[in-house]
């Protein structure tokens, strides 16, 4: 049985494909303006991968927020749904996850099967997203894939006040006229966002082993500034966490196959 | 159905055309902008109240001059209305301290509208004080009838329309008794659509088409049974739009907790009883709504009872942006329900002409899978 899961996000689209429930293959794009592209490229480049095609697939199940643009879709199911199932699988003893994308943050709960038990969203504005790191790391003059690790170096973080991320990029570029270092900066957002989060995830409550998922789990300095402000360590995934969503969309495949 | 053609004609737009007749015909109609206000007193004086409601505004930047951004969207659609000119075919208007953010437009209303406006202050708490001035309070708009229309109002004509509105909520009792099939023989969007209707056209009129309605409903389906069934509750909830979008996403909404609904169509008058105790008693009596400080308690025992009879599995909230008092009730409901009876809440914030979005969706498609799970 080969099943496939299409997770077509705000800023990254990702594909898995198992085989008789085991990854066999995984992709993740950068998104083109329309979700139906981004969702052919992703699935086109890992079929290409793993030389198969779409007949040899018996069902396909897509997520995110592009999920009902998908063509080559046979069920669509929410991403809350699907980041949930996709991190039990992995890891099973985890019960709440985190996921922070780049358009919205999710506190998921499940229960112990990997299914959905409750969950709260927060997609009101970006601050608290990827889409707001990014646009911090331009102000600071870094690639966002280096934001986690110079925040890490900080030695005194800085405070950042501002709700909004458009006043935060003002903030930050006071702090650098006023010299401010760099790495400071980087860890007062990322304190200022882990807060953001905690006020969320208070809303669901945690619950067991946490896993976060989602591109900004690849942010060392939002790992661990959540970390210590949540007073837990999270689980560490073997799979890419961005992949995650496509994995569970798949699993939900794979539920219907068999 | 002919009774469903009549209502969704009726629904769509303030000024329907049987406003348009009403006025023909020489008579008035008076704006009420909320539930709390007591309508059967303007009928009694052979007025027509009007629930106001804005729909298909698709901006407020005349209203939101005079009001701050905090105020919710409901007040700003229904101040832009009168701004621009979309209440001109009104002869009165009653406004109330519901809340900050109807007290903040009732003084707008009062500075702006030509029309007169009266203000009516309704109670807060259920104690015996409140209760005392409820009644004075209906007086006094009786007074306002006077003076503004030269209309006396007997206890004979207050008795009248009581039986007029006793019987439109026996009949929406009806109504409702036929949305506890699976599925429902009414959609909630459906649903809605006669409330609105309610609302916005004459009492008497709308009674025989409620009676024409019940008729035709027996073993109607208008959908395929099984679908998740959900309870709504929040403010300002007037839009079929949003209920259809809701319903869309593979679910029926088969009761409410709205003002747009339940709060309007619950509680019969005792006419054992003086007209004025005995309406006052109703608004007393029938579910609150958050503006009303200790009833809480009471409005979960009422919401509890609809979600036993009506086989609910789900609650959607959906306030307002900036809605204080349902920000409130939906924390408490969602807490109170999560423990008592494992029922969950989906809190959905909205603006007042919000009828979906692609986050609503996510969070219902969400919730639905939870429910199903």
């Amino acid at each position: 049985m080969i099943v496939a899961g299409c997770d077509v996000g705000s800023l990254s689209a990702e594909a898995v494909i198992l085989e008789n429930r085991e990854i066999i293959g995984s992709e993740i794009i950068r998104v083109r303006p329309r979700a139906e592209q981004s969702a052919r490229d992703v699935m086109g480049s890992l079929l290409k991968k793993l030389d198969i095609s779409y007949e040899d697939i018996d069902f396909i199940v897509s997520t995110g927020y592009g999920r009902e643009t998908i063509p080559f879709a046979d069920h669509n199911i929410s991403e809350i749904s699907c980041h949930g199932r996709g991190a039990h699988f992995l890891i099973p003893s985890i019960k709440t996850v985190i996921d922070i994308g780049g358009q919205d943050c999710k506190a998921i709960r499940i229960t112990q099967d990997g299914y959905l038990e409750d969950f709260v969203m927060n997609d009101k504005c970006a601050a608290g997203t990827g889409r707001s790191l990014e646009i911090y790391s331009e102000v600071l003059g870094v690639d966002v894939s280096q934001f986690g690790t110079l925040a890490v170096e900080a030695a005194a973080p800085l405070s950042l006040t501002n709700q909004c991320s458009i006043f935060a990029e003002t903030e930050i570029m006071h702090y650098l006229m006023e010299d401010k270092n760099p790495a400071d900066i980087a860890a007062g957002i990322c304190d200022a966002m882990a807060r953001r989060v905690k006020m969320l995830v208070g809303r669901v409550g945690l619950k067991g082993d946490i896993g976060m998922t989602g591109g900004v789990s690849k942010n060392i300095g939002v790992v661990k500034s959540l970390e210590k402000i949540l007073g837990t360590t999270f689980m560490e995934f073997d799979e890419d966490p961005q992949i995650i969503g496509a994995l569970g969309a798949a699993l939900f495949a794979a539920d219907r196959v068999s | 159905m002919e009774a469903l053609k009549y209502f969704e004609e009726m629904s769509t737009g303030l000024n329907n055309s049987e406003i348009k007749q009403w006025k023909k015909n020489g008579k008035k109609v008076i704006g009420t902008l909320c539930s709390n206000i007591p309508e059967e007193v303007l009928h009694a004086a052979g007025l027509l109240p009007l629930r106001v409601r804005a729909p298909n505004l698709k901006e407020t930047s005349n209203a939101d001059t005079h009001l701050h951004r905090i105020n919710c969207s409901y007040t700003r659609s229904i101040l832009e209305l009168l701004i621009t000119g979309g209440l001109d075919f009104l002869d009165g208007l009653i406004v109330t301290n519901t809340c900050d953010h109807h007290l903040r437009l009732a003084g707008e209303l009062m500075d702006k509208s030509r029309l007169p406006v009266h203000y009516f202050q309704m109670y807060h708490t259920y104690t015996e004080g409140a209760k005392e001035w409820h009644v004075l309070e209906l007086k006094r708009m009786i007074d306002y009838i006077k003076e503004n229309f030269g209309i006396d109002i007997s206890e004979a004509d207050l008795n009248n329309s009581i039986d007029v509105y006793n019987r439109t909520r026996r009949l929406m009792t009806q109504v409702n008794e036929s949305r506890k099939n699976d599925p429902p023989s009414l959609t909630g969007t459906e649903y809605m659509k006669i409330v609105l209707s309610g609302m916005s056209t004459p009492r008497e009129q709308f009674n025989d088409n409620l009676e024409m309605l019940l008729q035709g409903l027996d073993g109607r389906k208008p959908a395929e049974s099984g679908r998740p069934r959900l309870l709504v509750v929040g403010g300002a909830c007037d839009s079929y739009e949003f209920i259809n979008f809701i319903e869309s996403k593979g679910a029926y909404v088969v009761a409410d907790g709205l003002c747009f609904g339940l709060r309007q169509y619950q509680g019969l008058i005792d006419r054992s009883k003086d007209p004025f105790n005995a309406i006052a008693d109703r608004y007393f009596k029938r579910a609150p709504c958050p503006s009303v400080m200790d009833g809480f308690d009471y409005s979960y025992k009422i919401l509890n009872d609809i979600i036993n009879d009506l086989g609910i599995q789900g609650i959607i909230g959906a306030r307002l942006k900036f809605c204080d008092h349902w920000a409130g009730a939906c924390k408490m409901l969602r807490d109170a329900f999560k423990e008592n009876n494992r029922i969950p809440l989906l809190e959905l914030e909205r603006e007042y002409s919000t009828t979906g979005s692609g986050q609503i969706s996510t969070r219902l498609q969400a919730f639905f899978e939870m429910l199903t799970n």
